[in-house]
């Protein structure tokens, strides 16, 4: 089943990649992330909007680890942060990360390059609610490397995330 | 015996010392690792992320009753969607307070409970009024009146909070510290132990040096007592070397004039007396030499010889000794030599001669009926060596089993009756035992008292022809010593005879033997008369006493020596008391050519001037036919 996915996943970045900035049209449903600042895609005044549907169109990814912030290990699912990047054609080093309350935190654009940063939209299979954490959720792999599992990086994964700018 | 048990407590006290030091140090570590582990604990528990999710959430509680207040004041949709976006803000805060591990030790403030239980009634039903329509102004008035209600209730979880986080650091650095001032206390203690280790090992230390300075004074005493002791055992021996020295030159005199008495015409009666005055005298010179062989050995002036050794000759001259004694008692006399005896043994003839006389003479003597046997064993070893086992048995008296180790005693005879008995100084058998000993070999012997004893003595002997030519050298003359049988023959030539003497009586009786032998004698007095006297002709013979007044015979030697440079050798036979291996030694470095012992043997001096008569008609006998 995963792999039939990652074929999907395959075929469909190969596919769609040429013609991917074309498919940036306007949202059609509830506006849930604004990405603005150094970037060469636009679809708005306030920069690039997506709504979920256009997020759940990117190349998605999952994995499985523990956060400080739960007790037993959850599967994240979303696309890599670096393909959300790609897909807005972000330059500069650094990602503002604005949450629903105002908590506010910097990712070194560096990260998503190093590490494979989701951007969740959801846990264990089921969409995220603002009540919780949702609706996206920047997360690193921490179980994947020791380093990870640090306050540095828990405070570089801001849930009920709004926008990002790039500096 | 008390050095040896302090010293087991010692270590025991100090065993006990490193275990409870090892023991503390065991303690410092663990409390180290309490540490070690509560500090690790505080990073994971992070404490004081707890006040931040308290006051996020009052945070957000703020934020929802204000977004409350302003869709009461401005109802409208946008405000509506504003108030359902805050609330889920707000309840995802709620959730995380319940659930994040990081905040359990709040789960049981009442003031945690408090505001969990009103969220659950109040808030969270409240989201009903917005999820499906507009919410009336009257039911969101009645929700923010509530809203309002809980704002003590949410500050006081704050202050609760922070409280409690105070609370535990201020634990914790009391836990850190306690476990501090135990770690300290640990180190103290393992510092007392340390320096009553230190302390205990210098005083240890301390006392062994003691000891030790206390065993280097006493073996300096023993040192110097020993000396004490050698010095004045060397004292006697020389004392005694010295007296019989003196004694023999009196004796010198007895036996000679004896022998020139018993040469004239006597009657039967006055012969045997004579003759019994002879045999005192040389059993009075026996004695004496005895007592001398004795300090010698005891003075460790002892140098034995390597030549050729005469088995049968030796047996053969021990038995002779005994023989006139013998014969008087009745005993039979025989000997017995194994068919494969070596014939190129090496050894000392004079002392083995010494041991078999002496052995043969004591069986002799403590014997009245019966038999002595002579036996000599040999067993070769290898190539180059033999034993030789000879052994001496008798039908005597015996030796009782505890008295056998007495008898080599010097001094002692089996017991004292045995003194008065049979006589003698006691130290034959002592001497024999030493001189086979320092021979490297064993003496011993079997007794059955009222049967008869054997006495044993084996001697590893070196075999060889290499050292033949250590024979032609004249031989230590040995007080006690056997010597083959001269050739006594009358002197063919009359030799003319310096004799150098000091001593009257030795004068005339030298003189008495040289010319009864038919030689010309001149005498001198002393080293420088003789000097004078010498010059005056040329002399076939000079005999040179040693020790004399005036000038001594060593130098004498040395003058006439020089005198004579490259020019002819005139003989010169030492004549001395004195029979050390030393006095040999500096007899022949001052130029002398023999050397005889005192007192004057009839045969030991003809003995001497034939050897002297044959060479110098070999010489004439050269020179005519030059």
């Amino acid at each position: 089943m995963r792999k039939r996915h990652f074929f999907l996943t395959v075929v469909m970045t190969v596919a769609l990649g040429p013609v991917f900035a074309d498919t940036l049209a306007s949202p059609k449903g509830k506006v849930v992330l604004t990405i603005s600042g150094k970037i060469d895609e636009s679809n708005s005044p306030q920069g690039v909007q997506f709504d979920m549907a256009m997020i759940e169109k990117l190349p998605q990814r999952s994995f499985t680890t523990l956060t400080p912030w739960e007790k037993v290990p959850i599967q994240f699912s979303g696309p890599l942060l670096r393909d959300v990047l790609a897909a807005v054609k972000a330059h500069g080093s650094v990602i503002k990360a604005m949450a629903l309350n105002d908590y506010q935190s910097s990712i070194p654009v560096e990260d998503a390059m190093k590490f494979d940063m989701v951007m969740a939209t959801k846990m264990n299979g089921k969409p995220i609610p603002i009540k919780t954490k949702g609706p996206l959720f920047i997360v690193y792999p921490f179980d994947s490397k020791p380093e990870l599992r640090s306050a540095v990086y828990y405070e570089r994964s801001p849930w009920q995330l709004k926008s990002l700018t790039l500096e | 015996m008390t050095t040896q048990r302090s010293g087991r407590r010692y270590f025991l006290w100090l065993a006990l010392l490193m275990s409870s030091m090892a023991l503390v140090l065991a303690a410092s570590l663990f409390y180290d690792f309490k540490q070690r582990s509560s500090i690790r604990q505080t990073m994971e528990r992070r404490y004081d992320s707890m006040t931040a999710l308290v006051f996020q959430f009052e945070r957000e509680f703020l934020r929802f009753r204000r977004a409350l207040e302003t869709a009461v004041e401005r109802p409208g949709r946008d405000k509506t969607e504003e108030l359902a976006l805050r609330y889920d803000i707000l309840i995802s805060r709620l959730n995380l307070l319940c659930e994040s591990p990081n905040i359990s030790v709040l789960d049981d403030r009442p003031e945690f409970k408090l505001v969990i239980m009103q969220m659950k009634s109040v808030v969270i039903p409240a989201e009903a009024l917005w999820s499906g329509n507009q919410p009336s102004v009257k039911e969101m008035e009645a929700l923010l009146h509530t809203l309002n209600a809980m704002g003590p209730a949410i500050q006081s979880l704050s202050l609760t909070a922070n409280s409690e986080v105070a609370r535990l650091l201020e634990n914790q650095s009391k836990a850190m510290l306690g476990q501090s001032d135990t770690v300290i206390g640990l180190s103290s203690a393992l510092l007392v132990l340390l320096l009553i280790a230190s302390v205990a090992l210098l005083l240890r230390q301390r006392s062994q040096e003691r000891e030790h300075a206390a065993l280097q004074a006493l073996s300096e005493d023993l040192r110097e007592k020993s000396a004490l002791a050698d010095a004045s055992n060397k004292a006697k021996s020389d004392f005694l070397a010295s007296m019989s020295h003196e004694i023999r030159t009196p004796m010198n005199g007895i036996i000679g004039f004896t022998d020139l008495v018993l040469d004239t015409r006597l009657e039967t009666v006055q012969r045997n007396y004579i003759e019994n005055v002879k045999r005192s005298a040389q059993s009075l010179l026996i004695i004496i030499n005895e007592i001398l062989d004795f300090s010698k050995i005891e003075s460790g002036a002892m140098v034995l010889e390597s030549i050729p050794l005469d088995w049968p000759a030796l047996v053969h001259h021990a038995l002779q000794g005994v023989a006139f004694e013998a014969s008087q008692k009745g005993l039979v006399l025989s000997s017995k030599l194994a068919n494969q005896m070596p014939l190129d043994c090496l050894g000392d003839p004079g002392r083995i001669g010494q041991v078999l006389n002496n052995l043969c003479h004591n069986a002799v003597k403590f014997t009245d009926r019966g038999f002595v046997e002579v036996n000599v064993q040999a067993r070769l070893l290898d190539a180059h060596t033999c034993e030789v086992r000879v052994a001496v048995t008798d039908s005597g008296i015996g030796i009782a089993a505890d008295k056998h180790a007495l008898v080599f005693n010097p001094f002692s005879q089996a017991d004292a009756s045995t003194t008065r008995q049979f006589g003698g100084t006691g130290l034959g058998l002592t001497i024999c035992k030493r001189l086979v000993e320092g021979m490297g070999g064993r003496l011993w012997l079997e007794s059955t008292p009222g049967r008869g004893s054997t006495f044993y003595f084996s001697l590893p002997v070196q075999r060889g022809t290499h050292r033949q030519a250590a024979s032609a050298a004249p031989a230590s003359k040995l007080t006690n010593g056997v010597r083959p049988e001269p050739q006594s023959a009358a002197p063919q030539t009359s030799l003319q005879v310096l004799l150098v003497e000091d001593n009257p009586i030795n004068q005339l009786l030298a003189e008495a033997i040289l010319t009864n032998l038919g030689h010309k004698v001149e005498t001198a007095r002393d080293g420088r008369e003789a000097l004078e006297v010498f010059s005056t002709r040329t002399w076939d013979l000079v005999l040179m006493d040693i020790h004399m007044p005036v000038m001594s015979g060593l130098d004498a030697t040395r003058y006439i020596r020089q005198l004579e440079g490259s020019g002819r050798h005139t003989p010169i036979v030492a004549t001395t008391a004195g029979a050390m291996e030393a006095d040999r030694a500096a007899c022949l470095a001052a130029g002398m050519d023999d050397y005889i012992a005192k007192p004057y043997k009839p045969q030991v001096l003809q003995d001497l001037l034939n050897r002297m008569a044959q060479q110098r008609a070999g010489e004439n006998a050269l020179a005519g036919k030059a």
